[in-house]
């Protein structure tokens, strides 16, 4: 059932964002060939021709901040229209486990947010003048592959990172969520309930933290040094994963045991 | 499989302080034809939410076939809320899609008959629809399955008497008759012929569950007639004219 609800999400997510998505990547390219990356200063440079750049980069930078804007709201509204608004009437009559309704909203929003932030990084490289017949070039790839066969740790290190930075945005995300469905206990005033839930929730995760300092519980993370990189980043996923677990549970006993769609 | 298909035991729900429904006892059986009726705010909409599960009872407790609500009952259940629940991206055919994923017994095909039949074009976009055209999918995707149970919150309240027949004649000819369809309104003239039984709610009590016959018999007078009796009898709850 869960393959089912991402089949909807994702045709949601798809309906919003593929064109915001091309649009970022065409300016982009528009970008590559109005900026005077090759001009040196100004040399060159006519004045038609700055206020074309000036023109295609504010656009590209309109374009993006508007993605990133877009990519928020989305994530926020798709569960709270979609599961606590009128569209909840739909979801949470389909017979499916309420855990699965939030856990299809949570990797829809985290996909989104990666997606975006890859177009943004695509997008940098298609504006730079990179000659792209020299970074195809075979003899680059075959010395980079050497390259990472000599340190095979490269990758996995990258790989630890980017896990790193998808659990920070479950954990960040999962907590949005948990706010909400806080704010929506409340009779009157959600909206505002979930804001104070989630600066609540903000300041009850750093007492948390400050108590497991305090208690002596973090001294092992002295040793990482000794452990190694690979250990650090793997402790950090863990501590990470355990709040987001802990509010996704949360979120979802709220509302199975708590949904009042007034 | 068990007798009655709905069970209420001492069912209370409070908005707050505001009480909607409270100590409702109900027990409806299989293959009937059920009117909700009561004025409005009398806990009709609460009720139905209730038994599919978008509200948390207070105190007691709700059976759907035996079981309490869950997945297990949201499979049975057909529900048509008193609102449009769909994002309107969407295309008729894409709600069906939906349907047929999620519930075993959507009939795909005859939901595009009755698009047909009742003048919509199912490939069109919700959001180029009308109010009415869009309370029209929303019948065909709940009549278009084979449930045990239909949930009709309001069906006819927003249209006029002639599209009232029509919406009406759609629920009968296309209900499954093993199944129960328990209507919520207060236009019992218009539905009184179709009921089997009536449930009157009022102020979140049932004042009265029996067959639409028997309250013909032992009244002396029809529904509607002994509706406007019951509910005429304080006009403002104790106010004054």
């Amino acid at each position: 059932m869960l393959g089912k609800l991402l089949k909807y999400d994702f045709r949601a997510m798809w309906k919003q964002f593929s064109m915001i998505w091309l649009v970022a990547l065409v300016i982009a390219l528009i970008n590559r060939f109005t900026l005077p990356f090759n001009q040196g200063g100004n040399n060159g440079v006519g004045g038609e021709n700055e206020l074309l750049a000036v023109i295609t980069i504010t656009v590209f930078i309109g374009v993006m901040c508007a993605m990133f804007v877009v990519a928020m709201v989305f994530v926020l509204t798709r569960f709270y229209r979609g599961l606590l608004g009128d569209e909840g009437y739909l979801m949470h009559t389909l017979p499916v486990k309420t855990w699965q309704l939030v856990l299809s909203k949570l990797i829809c929003a985290v996909v989104v947010t990666v997606i975006s932030v890859a177009v943004s990084i695509l997008a940098m490289f298609l504006m730079m003048p990179i000659n792209w017949i020299e970074v195809f070039d075979m003899e680059l790839w075959k010395s980079l592959v050497q390259g990472l066969l000599k340190q095979p740790d490269a990758l996995l290190y990258l790989a630890e990172f980017f896990l790193l930075c998808v659990v920070a945005l479950v954990l960040m995300i999962t907590m949005v969520y948990l706010s909400m469905a806080l704010g929506h206990l409340f009779s009157r005033h959600r909206v505002l309930m979930s804001v104070v839930a989630f600066f609540a929730l903000d300041i009850l995760g750093n007492l948390v933290i400050g108590l497991v300092n305090e208690l002596g519980l973090l001294g092992f993370l002295d040793k990482l040094a000794v452990w190694g990189g690979h250990t650090g980043f793997w402790v950090g996923i863990s501590l990470m994963l355990i709040p987001a677990v802990l509010m996704f549970l949360a979120t979802s006993y709220l509302l199975k045991h708590r949904l009042n769609l007034e | 499989m068990s007798e009655q298909l709905i069970v209420c035991r001492g069912l209370s729900k409070a908005y707050g302080r505001k009480t909607a429904l409270s100590g409702v006892d109900l027990e409806v059986g299989r293959g009937r034809i059920v009117g909700l009726l009561g004025p409005n705010g009398s806990g009709k909409t609460t009720l139905i939410k209730l038994m599919c599960g978008l509200l948390q009872p207070t105190t007691g407790e709700i059976e759907i076939g035996g079981l309490p609500v869950g997945v297990a009952t949201k499979a049975q259940v057909s529900y048509l809320p008193d609102r449009m629940y769909f994002a309107n991206w969407m295309r008729a055919v894409d709600l069906f899609d939906l349907f047929r994923d999620f519930y075993r017994d959507f009939d795909y095909e005859k939901a595009i008959a009755m698009c047909r039949s009742l003048g919509v074009e199912p490939q069109d976009r919700l959001k180029t629809m009308s109010k009415g055209m869009k309370e029209k999918v929303q019948l065909v995707l709940v009549m278009a399955r084979k449930a045990q149970l239909y949930l009709l919150d309001e069906p006819i309240a927003g249209v006029d008497p002639a599209a009232r027949d029509f919406i009406l004649h759609t629920i009968l000819t296309n209900y499954n008759e093993e199944g129960t369809v328990l209507i919520s309104t207060h236009l019992i003239s218009d539905i009184e012929k179709v009921l089997d039984e009536a449930i009157f709610l009022k102020t979140g009590k049932v004042m009265l569950h029996d067959t639409v016959d028997h309250i013909r018999e032992t009244q002396g007078k029809s529904v509607d007639a002994l509706f406007r009796e019951i509910f005429r009898a304080q006009p403002l709850e104790g106010g004054e004219f």
